[in-house]
């Protein structure tokens, strides 16, 4: 099924190992999965599918410092730090913002009045 | 091309970046024949009119050239359309009639699924339930935009086989009654990284489809990304234009007698002096291959 398909590729994205994820993901045979499709993803390139990843998250944190200029002052002070709670952020908070200020207003709600 | 064929148009893709347009501002002012705007970018949340739009519709008016629509985030290949399509189908009708854009593409891929959101599109897996989801989302956009293309994207690991991919266009051509914006340099990494011959790749696409080509540079990534220290391309804009790509082009324009336009890209992030330079020197050698 195409959207089982597409579901687990963009939640690989998001996982700290997209393709270890991706495999124990496939190993689970309930998966709404024809053969094809299975193969398909089994032979997804590991360096592939992690540069991926890493440019996702990256135009995620390009995205929020658009929206937050606390956020991009912060990064510019101290990139190292700002980076870990980016870090934290990205694994508690599901990604479903696409415009700068949604992404800002979800960042504030995670670091809270006295973070960022 | 056939002499009867009008010469394609040569443009650039506007960035909403203040450095962008005034580091460009002879090439816009003076020297484009038409723009690509993309209107997402233009927007805030709940896809209303955001920082920059009030300007861009302003730029473009009083230079008074043709306009062309382009999207990133539509996600024409999600199986399940995001939540956000009416809102971002309505958003699009009012720009198509604030800024009249001849035509408008968008990037062929999934950027959602299952509730979450990538900030790219990922490739789809051909077959037919992938086109009979592509198909429906580009009728949506004809609804707005009577003449709609697909770009074909840089993927950075394939999902089926690679040569799959531009038969897979053709059929989405024919299903759709839709044109390929051809991004040659999407096609270049795409190839390179997925070790396909870029010729072999370009041979079977439907080039009485290809509306648009962009034209753009990239970089290679770095090798502390990856444990193996493996070195992909990238297709991040923001370089000149790189011979192999040249050359594609220049055996593209004689097989594609339907093209219609010509777009230059670079994104604002490191738009500099010299990068505005590059940009004006790669703007006016594809210009002088299309004369």
């Amino acid at each position: 099924m195409l959207s089982e398909v597409q579901r687990l590729l963009v939640a690989a994205c998001w996982q700290r190992e997209p393709k270890a994820w991706l495999e124990r993901e496939l190993a689970r045979a309930e998966l709404p999965l024809t053969a094809a499709e299975r193969a398909a993803l089994a032979a997804v390139d590991a360096d592939g599918l992690a540069v991926t990843r890493l440019l996702v998250q990256k135009l995620r944190l390009q995205r929020l410092l658009l929206g937050d200029q606390a956020a991009a002052a912060a990064f510019a002070h101290d990139a190292a730090a700002f980076l870990a709670t980016f870090r934290a952020y990205v694994d508690a908070v599901p990604a479903v913002a696409v415009f700068p200020s949604e992404e800002a207003t979800a960042f504030r709600a995670f670091v809270g009045p006295a973070g960022g | 091309m056939s002499s009867a064929a009008p010469r394609p148009r040569l443009g650039i893709a506007l960035q909403n970046d203040r450095a962008f347009l005034q580091l460009n501002r002879r090439l816009i002012e003076d020297d484009a024949e038409f723009f690509e705007v993309t209107p997402e970018t233009l927007w805030r949340a709940r896809a209303a009119p955001g920082p920059g739009h009030a300007e861009m519709l302003a730029l473009v008016r009083g230079l008074g050239r043709p306009v062309t629509g382009h999207g990133v985030l539509f996600s024409p290949g999600s199986a399940v359309p995001p939540a956000r399509r009416a809102q971002w189908l309505a958003a699009l009708r009012r720009e198509q009639q604030a800024f009249g854009f001849q035509w408008f593409s968008e990037h062929l891929g999934c950027c959602d699924a299952g509730g979450l959101h990538t900030t790219l599109p990922l490739p789809l897996l051909p077959g037919e339930e992938a086109l009979a989801a592509v198909t429906a989302s580009l009728r949506q956009l004809q609804a707005i935009t009577p003449c709609i293309a697909f770009e074909n994207n840089a993927d950075y690991f394939a999902l089926g086989e690679p040569l799959q991919q531009p038969p897979f266009f053709a059929a989405i051509c024919e299903r759709a009654d839709a044109f390929l914006l051809l991004d040659l340099h999407n096609a270049y990494t795409h190839c390179l990284d997925l070790g396909v011959d870029l010729q072999r790749w370009l041979d079977l696409l439907p080039w009485p489809r290809v509306l648009e080509i962009h034209l753009s540079g990239g970089s290679d990534s770095d090798p502390e990304w990856l444990p193996s220290r493996r070195v992909l391309r990238l297709d991040s804009h923001d370089g000149a234009v790189p011979e192999p790509v040249w050359q594609a082009f220049a055996e593209a324009l004689p097989r594609a007698p339907n093209l219609r336009g010509v777009v230059l890209e670079w994104m604002p992030d490191g738009m500099t002096a010299a990068a505005a330079a590059q940009f004006a020197s790669d703007f006016a050698r594809a210009r002088g291959m299309l004369c």
